[in-house]
C-alpha cells in the first residue's frame, strides 16, 4: 500500500476551518491522477467517477482537531480554546503557532517545585494552560493574532507492523481510503456516478456535509445512497466498550439512522470476498457526518464505515493499515456492484 | 379498535418501522389517490390533488421508544442500548421481543434475597442490565440475534371500558387518529405522512416536509398525561379523558397562533372537551418541518399517561375528540389568515 | 442609527412566539424604501432589493420572556422563561394587552411565579416580558431588550442608505432565536446568498471576551461549533480598514450561536456585533459609538464589491 500517501497528507495540517491546504495538496494529487476536481469555497472539495442517471455520495471529512488561540496576555503568553480535546493532554506538548509567521511553541506549566501537594493532584484547567513561543509580550501579540490555531508537531510514524501513529489520522486514514477508493474504481465501470466530497468542519458542525446534501436537494438531484467513512474508537487496555479491535477490519454502523438494506448488502459482500468487519451499533447520533446526510433534502440512506483508532482527538491517534487495505477491498467491490446501486 | 390495537401491538423501535406501515398501508391505502414510501420509510398517502389549497399535511410518527442489541456476551446475555428517552427504572423485570424473528427475552434482575438493602437503594444502571432469551452461551444467542437488532416491549393492547392499555401510544394513537383522517373527505389537498425516527430527532418529518413542503402541518401525537399523584400546588395538565391536548409552544417550535385559535374556539362552538398542552415540554415533527420551510404548524394530541414506558393508558374518549375536532377544524381553514 | 427607531423597537412587545408588533414596526419602517417586503408564515420579515447574489444581513426580533404554565390554588402564576436560563430578574412584567405583573423567584431560587395586578389575567398561554425600560446617557443605550433589537435598528439603518444606491441587497428579519433559532433557516431559504452576516450583540461582562465596549465592532472568528471562512473574515478586515473602522476581533463559545444552526444546514455565516454588558438582564447597555461604527460598516458591505 502506497504508505508514502498517508504520510504526506499527516504533514499538512488541516484544523477545522481551515481546511486549505489540505485542499490544495487534494486538488493537485487528483490533477496527477487524470481527476478535476471542484472548489467548493469553505465548504471543502469534490470530484467524480463514472457516469449515468444514478448518483452515490462517498464522503470524507478533512479537517482535525486542533488548538485555538484565546487571548495573549502581556507577557506574550498565548492561552487556548481546546475544542474537543481533553485538556489533560495538553501539557508539555510541542506545538506550531500558525499565526503571520510559524512558531514553534510549548504547552507550559509549573514545575512540581512551584506547587503545592493539592495541585500536583488535579489536572491543570484548561482555562490556565498556555502557549510559550518564548518571544517578548508585543511580539507575540503582533505574531498571534487571536483565533490563531496552533497544531500538534509530530511526524507520523510507523509502529510494529501494519500500525501507525500520526496527527489527525482521524480522519486522514479516511481521505487516505477515499482516494485509494477513487484510483480503485477509476478505470472501472461503475454502475452509476460516485460524488466525491472532502468536506470541511465535520468537528463541531459537520459544515461540509450538511452543504453537500443541501447542494443536492437545491439542484434537485437526487441522490440514491451515501457512503460516510471515518474513524471510531480502538480498543485499548483500557476502552472495551463502544471500541473495536484494531487490524480486524473496519466498522459497519447499525442503528435506526443508517439504512438497513445497504448494510444488508455490505455485509454480504464482505462475507462473500472474506473481507473481516465489526458491527458498530450506534443509536440517534452517530458523530459522524452520517447525521447530517441521511436527512438531507428528501433524504438519503447512508452507509458508515468507520475506522478503529486509538487515542482518539489527541496527538497520538494509532490505525492498522491493514483496516485501510481491508475497507479498500469491501468499498471498491461493493461500489461496483449492482445491488448497492439498486436497492 | 382492532386497527388501534393491532398498530400498538405492531413492533417498530425507531429505524424499524415497516410492519406499522405495512399494517397502514393494508388497512387504509385504498382510501388515498396516491401512496408512496420513501428511502428513509415515511409512507406517503394523498388525497384531493387539484383542489384549492391550502396544502395541508398530517403527521403522525410510526416509531417507538425501544432497546437495540450492543453486543453478546460470552454467557449468551445480550447488553442494550436504549433508543429514545427512556427511564432506566422501568426496565428490570420486563418482558421483551427481539429482531425479526420476535425471539421472547426477559430483562433479568438480581433476586431480592441476593441484594442488600444498601444496593437497592441504587439504580441499576443501563449497562448492568442484560436481556436473557434463555441461551447458554454466545454462539446459541448469535443464532437467534444480530448487533444492532431491535428490541421492544412486549405489552399487548386491552381495553376496559374506555380506558386503553397498551404499549406505544405515543405515537400509535396519532397513526390510528390519521388513518380515519384519510377516510373524511377534505377540502384541500392533503397528504398524510407516517414518518419514521421521529424519537431519534425528529428525522423523518423534516425530510417529509422537504419533499411535501405544505402549507400547513397538523401533528398528531400521544403526549404525557400528568394528571399524577402530588401534593405539590403544581400544573397537572394534561388530564385524561379531559380532551384533545392543544400546543402553543414546545421546545422546539412555536405553534401558529391563529391555527391554535381555530382548534380552541371549534372545539368551544361543538362543545368538545379540549385543553392546553404545558408550554416548553417535548418537541414533534413540526419543530423539524418548520425549520425547512416556513409553514403554519400545529399539533393535536391525545393524553396518555406513561408514555416512553413499557405500558401506558389512554383514554378513548380523547382520541374519538381528537379526530373530530381535527376534522372539524379543517373544514374551517379558509376562514383564517395565517 | 436612530435612537427613536431603537427606542421603539425596544418598547415594544416581542417574546419568543409572539413577535408580531416587533416585525410591523419593522415593516412600517421599510415601507419608506423601495425594498420589497415579504413576510412569511412564521412571522420573518425579509427584504429585498434587485437580483441575487446579494449580500444578506439577518437579524432577530423576539426578546426573553415568560409563559404562564399554571395558576395555582393561592391564586399565584407559575411561569416557564423562554430561553431557560435567562438572567431576567425579578420585577415588573406585562402582557400582550399591557396588563401588569410582580414576577419573582420561588424561595428554591429556580421557579418563577408571579402575581396578576388585574384579577383573573394571566391564563395559562399568556406571554410576558419584562416592562420596558429606555434611557440614552453618556453616549450609551440603556435598555430592556437592547440586545435583541439593537440588530433590527441597524438593519433598518442599511434599508434607509440603500434607498439612495442601486445594490442589490437583502435584509432578514426571523423569529424564534431563543427557541432554538425556530425561523432563522426557513426565512433564508429563498434567498440567493452571495455572502451572509448575522447581526448581534456579543455579551461582554467577564473583561476577557477578547473584544470591548466602546472599541468598535466586533467580528466573530469562532463561534461555540463552527469557525467563520478566514477568507470571508478577511474581506470585512478590508472593508473596515478602507473606511476607517476599527474592526475587534473576537471567539465566543456560549453555546449554539446562528452561525452554528446555519453551519449544520450548510450554510456559511460571518457575525457581526458589538459588545452589550449586562447582557440577558433586564436593562442591558451597548454604546453609540459601536452602533454608529456598526451601521457605517453594514452600510461598506452592503455596496457589495467585497467578492474576492
Amino acid at each position: 500500500m502506497n504508505r508514502e500517501l498517508l504520510f504526506d497528507l499527516l504533514q499538512i495540517p488541516s484544523p477545522s476551518g481551515h481546511e486549505e491546504r489540505m485542499k490544495a495538496f487534494l486538488v493537485k494529487y487528483l490533477d496527477v491522477h487524470g481527476i478535476k476536481a471542484q472548489d467548493l469555497g469553505p465548504a471543502g472539495l469534490s470530484w467524480g467517477l463514472g457516469e449515468g442517471d444514478k448518483l452515490a455520495f462517498f464522503s470524507v471529512h478533512i479537517d482535525q482537531v486542533a488548538f485555538v488561540a484565546d487571548r495573549i496576555d502581556d507577557e506574550g503568553y498565548i492561552y487556548l480554546k481546546m475544542p474537543g480535546i481533553d485538556p489533560r493532554i495538553a501539557p508539555s506538548q510541542e506545538l506550531t503557532v500558525r499565526g503571520k509567521r510559524e512558531l514553534v511553541g510549548v504547552v507550559g506549566m509549573r514545575p512540581p517545585h512551584f506547587l503545592s501537594e493539592e495541585e500536583q493532584k488535579a489536572p491543570i484547567p484548561s482555562e490556565k494552560l498556555y502557549v510559550d513561543v518564548g518571544l517578548p509580550g508585543e511580539e507575540v501579540k503582533r505574531l498571534v493574532p487571536v483565533g490563531t490555531v496552533c497544531t500538534w508537531r509530530l511526524e507520523p510514524l510507523a509502529l510494529l507492523g501494519s500500525r501507525v501513529t500520526g496527527v489527525g489520522l482521524d480522519n486522514k486514514a479516511g481521505v487516505f481510503l477515499a482516494l485509494l477508493v477513487t484510483e480503485a474504481l477509476g478505470s472501472k465501470k461503475l454502475p452509476g456516478r460516485i460524488r466525491f466530497f472532502a468536506s470541511t468542519q465535520e468537528e463541531g458542525v459537520m459544515f461540509g456535509a450538511g452543504f453537500a446534501g443541501r447542494s443536492a436537494y437545491k439542484s434537485g438531484e437526487s441522490v440514491l445512497f451515501a457512503v460516510v467513512v471515518d474513524t471510531t474508537f480502538g480498543t485499548d487496555h483500557e476502552v472495551k466498550d463502544s471500541a473495536f479491535p484494531l487490524g480486524k477490519g473496519s466498522t459497519l454502523g447499525v442503528g435506526p439512522i443508517l439504512s438497513k438494506s445497504h448494510l444488508a448488502i455490505m455485509r454480504s459482500i464482505a462475507s462473500e470476498l472474506s473481507i473481516p468487519y465489526s458491527l458498530e451499533p450506534l443509536t440517534s447520533f452517530t458523530g459522524t457526518e452520517a447525521d447530517v446526510l441521511s436527512i438531507s433534502g428528501k433524504g438519503i440512506p447512508t452507509i458508515l464505515l468507520s475506522i478503529p483508532l486509538r487515542n482518539m482527538h489527541s496527538p497520538v491517534e494509532i490505525v492498522d493499515l491493514d483496516d485501510v487495505e481491508s475497507s479498500l477491498k469491501l468499498l471498491s467491490a461493493a461500489l461496483q456492484r449492482e445491488d448497492l446501486w439498486s436497492s | 379498535m382492532e386497527l388501534l390495537k393491532q398498530l400498538c401491538d405492531a413492533p417498530g423501535v425507531s429505524g424499524h418501522e415497516d410492519a406499522v406501515r405495512e399494517i397502514l398501508i393494508k388497512a387504509v391505502g385504498s382510501y388515498a389517490e396516491s401512496v408512496h414510501v420513501d428511502s428513509l420509510g415515511n409512507l406517503f398517502m394523498t388525497k384531493g390533488k387539484g383542489k384549492k389549497g391550502p396544502h395541508l399535511m398530517f403527521t403522525a410518527h410510526t416509531d417507538e421508544v425501544g432497546l437495540m442489541v450492543e453486543r453478546i456476551d460470552d454467557e449468551g446475555f445480550i447488553k442494550f442500548m436504549t433508543l429514545g428517552g427512556i427511564d432506566p427504572r422501568v426496565l428490570p423485570a420486563k418482558r421483551v421481543r427481539i429482531g425479526k424473528d420476535a425471539i421472547c427475552g426477559v430483562i433479568g434482575i438480581k433476586p431480592f434475597h441476593l441484594s442488600d438493602k444498601e444496593e437497592r437503594k441504587e439504580v441499576t444502571p443501563l449497562s448492568d442490565l442484560r436481556v436473557d432469551i434463555g441461551a447458554s452461551s454466545r454462539s446459541e444467542t448469535e443464532r437467534f440475534v444480530d448487533v444492532g437488532d431491535p428490541i421492544w416491549f412486549d405489552t399487548l393492547f386491552e381495553q376496559q371500558g374506555d380506558i386503553l392499555k397498551a404499549k406505544a401510544f405515543d405515537d400509535r394513537a396519532g397513526c390510528y387518529m390519521m388513518a380515519e383522517l384519510i377516510k373524511h373527505e377534505f377540502r384541500f389537498p392533503a397528504t398524510f405522512v407516517w414518518s419514521v425516527q421521529e424519537e431519534m430527532g425528529l428525522r423523518g418529518g423534516r425530510i417529509a416536509a422537504a419533499r411535501v413542503r405544505p402549507d400547513i402541518m397538523i401533528v398528531l401525537e400521544g403526549t404525557g398525561a400528568c394528571d399524577l399523584p402530588t401534593d405539590a400546588d403544581v400544573a397537572r395538565r394534561p388530564f385524561l379523558g379531559k380532551g384533545p391536548v392543544i400546543t402553543i409552544l414546545d421546545r422546539t417550535v412555536v405553534a401558529n397562533q391563529r391555527l391554535v385559535e381555530l382548534l380552541c374556539q371549534t372545539a368551544e362552538r361543538d362543545g368538545i372537551p379540549w385543553q392546553f398542552k404545558r408550554p416548553l415540554v417535548g418537541g414533534t415533527d413540526a419543530g423539524a418541518a418548520v425549520r425547512v420551510k416556513a409553514l403554519g404548524a400545529a399539533v393535536v394530541a391525545i393524553p396518555a399517561r406513561y408514555i416512553h414506558t413499557p405500558v401506558a393508558l389512554a383514554h378513548l374518549k380523547d382520541i374519538i375528540n381528537t379526530i373530530e375536532l381535527v376534522k372539524a377544524a379543517a373544514e374551517r381553514l379558509r376562514e383564517v389568515k395565517l | 442609527m436612530n435612537k427613536e427607531v431603537l427606542q421603539e423597537l425596544c418598547r415594544v412587545f416581542g417574546p419568543t412566539g409572539r413577535e408580531s408588533r416587533v416585525a410591523e414596526i419593522v415593516k412600517t419602517h421599510l415601507e419608506g424604501t423601495n425594498l420589497e417586503v415579504t413576510a412569511d408564515v412564521l412571522g420573518n420579515v425579509i427584504a429585498r432589493k434587485g437580483d441575487g447574489p446579494y449580500p444578506v444581513f439577518c437579524t432577530h426580533l423576539d426578546q426573553p420572556g415568560w409563559v404562564v404554565e399554571h395558576r395555582d390554588k393561592k391564586g399565584f402564576l407559575h411561569l416557564k422563561s423562554v430561553p431557560a436560563d435567562e438572567k431576567l430578574g425579578e420585577g415588573w412584567a406585562v402582557d400582550e394587552g399591557g396588563n401588569r405583573y410582580r414576577v419573582f423567584k420561588e424561595s428554591d431560587g429556580k421557579s418563577w411565579r408571579a402575581e396578576s395586578l388585574v384579577e383573573g389575567e394571566g391564563e395559562m398561554g399568556t406571554f410576558l416580558v419584562p416592562k420596558a425600560e429606555f434611557e440614552a446617557s453618556k453616549g450609551a443605550y440603556f435598555a430592556t431588550a437592547l440586545a435583541d433589537r439593537v440588530g433590527a435598528a441597524l438593519l433598518l439603518d442599511i434599508a434607509g442608505k440603500a434607498n439612495k444606491g442601486n445594490q442589490a441587497v437583502s435584509l432578514v428579519c426571523y423569529t424564534g432565536r431563543h427557541l432554538k433559532f425556530t425561523g432563522l433557516t426557513a426565512a433564508l431559504e429563498d434567498l440567493d446568498i452571495e455572502r451572509l452576516y448575522l447581526i448581534e450583540a456579543l455579551p461582554c461582562d467577564e473583561g476577557n471576551e477578547g473584544y470591548s465596549l466602546g472599541e468598535g465592532p466586533v467580528i466573530l472568528l469562532r463561534t461555540q461549533h463552527s469557525v467563520a471562512p478566514s477568507l470571508w473574515v478577511d474581506e470585512v478586515a478590508k472593508i473596515a480598514s478602507d473606511i476607517g473602522i476599527k474592526l475587534q476581533k473576537g471567539l465566543v463559545s456560549d453555546g449554539e450561536s446562528a452561525a452554528d444552526t446555519l453551519a449544520r444546514t450548510g450554510i456559511q455565516a460571518i457575525t457581526l456585533g458589538m459588545g452589550v454588558r449586562y447582557s440577558g438582564s433586564r436593562i442591558e447597555r451597548v454604546e453609540g459609538s459601536d452602533c454608529e461604527a456598526l451601521s457605517k460598516l453594514l452600510q461598506g458591505l452592503a455596496k457589495g464589491k467585497v467578492r474576492s
